[in-house]
């Protein structure tokens, strides 16, 4: 089957548009397009139902009164992913010291690994860490691209 | 949720803390920094949720604690047990950012958290804080820098 070019970002149609049209320049307009081999925590079971949903669209919600920055809840609607298996097995292995033991039923307890492409959706520079944000396109299917590669806890 | 025991409170006591940053966040955050209107320093630690409710200890901290914690010297899980009067508040919060209900506030001792609820022996900081908007945290700024 021909592949369909990749869309623009200002013409792609994002999964939790409902929620982030209400938040200013969310998905942010510097986030981009990209093909790129990515890392993600996952359970084993990498069909868990929670494993591909942004955090705010799991119930409950984790946060804490008081608010947060506009960009902060703007990224609660995408996914967090990591550039390398060793920035992702870092940061969960530094999550699994100091968070309480029933953290791992939410954040996970392995890694998975898959390429997403530009039609995907955008995604956010790189940080320092590795982490990075996807704003998921509503074509897009992570679970059928992802497979778990590496258990850490 | 794993049941405690404490005393169940007749309300969250305080419901009127300042937040200044979260400490340890990933899709959401583990641990935050709060502040009360006479600038005694509160963390609210996540622990533990079911369906409906996210479980947070809330307790106080001195400043030279705060600090030891964020210069690495000290675990969290040292900073939960030294908590000021050795006392936490266990409060389930039930809702999103929107709207939100302070659930089963329960003031336990330290002595009583099950050892789920408490992070290993060599739980370091190792993270980067998340301020929250508008709000500068000098102190906080330095030792983080």
């Amino acid at each position: 089957m021909e592949q369909q070019p990749a869309k623009e970002p200002q013409d792609q149609l994002f999964k939790c548009f409902s929620y982030t049209s209400r938040i200013v320049d969310c998905p942010p307009s510097s986030f981009q397009p990209d093909e790129r081999l990515a890392y993600r925590f996952t359970f084993e079971n990498i069909d868990n139902i929670n494993t591909f949903l942004p955090v705010s669209m799991i119930n409950p919600q984790r946060f804490t009164p008081g608010g947060c920055p506009d960009s902060v809840l703007c990224a609660s609607f995408g996914l967090s992913l990591y550039a390398t298996i060793e920035n992702a097995r870092r940061k969960l292995k530094n999550l699994a010291k100091s968070i309480a033991k029933r953290g791992y039923n939410t954040i996970g307890t392995h890694i998975a690994e898959g390429v997403i492409d530009r039609n995907d959706g955008v995604i956010s520079p790189i940080g320092s860490d590795g982490h990075f944000t996807l704003h998921e396109s509503t074509n897009a299917d992570l679970a059928a691209k992802f497979v778990v590669v590496h258990r850490v806890i | 949720m794993i049941s405690i025991h404490g005393q169940l409170l007749p309300e969250f006591p305080l419901p009127d803390l300042k937040k200044i940053a979260d400490l340890i966040y990933y899709d959401g955050p583990f641990l935050s920094l709060f502040s009360s209107n006479e600038g005694k320093n509160y963390f609210y630690y996540w622990c533990d949720s079911n369906d409906t409710s996210n479980r947070w200890l809330v307790f106080e901290l001195d400043g030279k604690t705060l600090n030891d914690f964020l210069s690495k010297k000290l675990p969290l899980r040292k900073v939960i047990q030294n908590a000021i009067e050795g006392f936490v508040i266990s409060v389930d919060i039930e809702g999103g950012f929107d709207s939100y209900k302070f659930l089963n506030p329960t003031k336990l001792s330290v002595l009583s958290l099950p050892d789920e609820y408490l992070p290993e022996e060599d739980s370091f900081y190792a993270f980067e804080p998340l301020f929250s908007q508008d709000l500068k945290h000098e102190n906080l700024l330095e030792i983080t820098a």
